[in-house]
């Protein structure tokens, strides 16, 4: 797990989702203070 | 607690324990450190293959049955199918250039295949964007799902149409040309991954009902400038 191209790969991704994961969680936020 | 809290946090353990063991997989001969990339980069492509296919599925029922929710989880599927479609791209590049020796090569189907229906869901997504009425958006968007979906196939079998660069499946009905730990760390990680959809996918669709409700809302509601009457003007005035 020490490669460059295998830990940018799974950083990346990892990443993403959780990138993808907080606007999930900020969109909800949102609506719930617009309710 | 709501399913989709379940979900990702299963999912969280799933890919945690996906990791474990794309660490603990010994490096391919040929391949060397690289072949570890395959543990999430298989599994991001088989996302978005399963987040496209299921956008027609939803679409195609919208069709049927006019039920709101199926547009919602088809229009969450795409969106979860973009990210996970370009995750694979990139993955897929890294993997390339540590491999092949190169990042990308248009000559190869499926690399082309799979950029092509990449910019096909931005494009759903920009027509659901650029269509107000919720009805008409619906449509249109089950109908170019419908029809972009033929595209699943296509990139699933253009490695065995065109032999260009990329490699054939390595798991096939009829055995793997893997190692036994690379293929449980590919499948961990690809169940873990199909979790992390359903989870993103109930989600997301279930923002897009409560915007649609308050957009609705919004247009039932007069606005204050309708209730300012012009006065009207006297004859001789």
């Amino acid at each position: 797990m020490t490669d460059p191209s295998v830990l940018a790969s799974f950083l990346i991704t990892y990443v993403a989702v959780a990138a993808y994961v907080a606007t999930l969680f900020w969109r909800h936020r949102k609506q719930r203070e617009d309710l | 607690m709501k399913p989709r809290y379940a979900l990702l946090g299963l999912a969280t353990i799933g890919m945690v324990y996906g990791f474990s063991w794309a660490s603990r997989m010994p490096g391919d001969a040929v391949q060397g450190e690289s072949a570890r990339i395959i543990s999430v980069h298989v599994p991001t492509a088989w996302l978005a293959f399963l987040a496209f296919g299921m956008t027609a599925v939803f679409g195609i029922a919208w069709l049927v049955t006019k039920r709101a929710k199926l547009d919602h989880l088809a229009a969450a599927s795409a969106e979860v199918g973009v990210l996970f479609t370009g995750l694979a791209l990139v993955t897929g590049m890294i993997w390339g250039k540590a491999t092949w020796g190169i990042a990308w090569d248009w000559g190869d189907a499926r690399l082309a295949s799979t950029a092509m229906m990449f910019f096909v869901y931005l494009g759903y997504l920009a027509l659901r964007r650029a269509t107000p009425d919720p009805v008409q958006r619906a449509r249109r968007s089950a109908v170019l799902g419908a029809v972009g979906a033929l595209q699943v196939p296509l990139v699933y079998f253009s490695v065995n149409i065109w032999r260009t660069l990329h490699q054939t499946q390595s798991v096939r009905p009829d055995g793997a040309s893997l190692p036994t730990e690379t293929l449980i760390s590919m499948l961990v990680n690809l169940a873990a991954f199909t979790v992390l959809y359903l989870g993103l996918l109930l989600w997301r669709a279930d923002q897009l009902r409560v915007e649609e409700a308050r957009l609705a809302q919004t247009h039932l509601t007069p606005n204050a400038g309708a209730a300012v009457v012009p006065p009207k003007l006297q004859p001789g005035s």
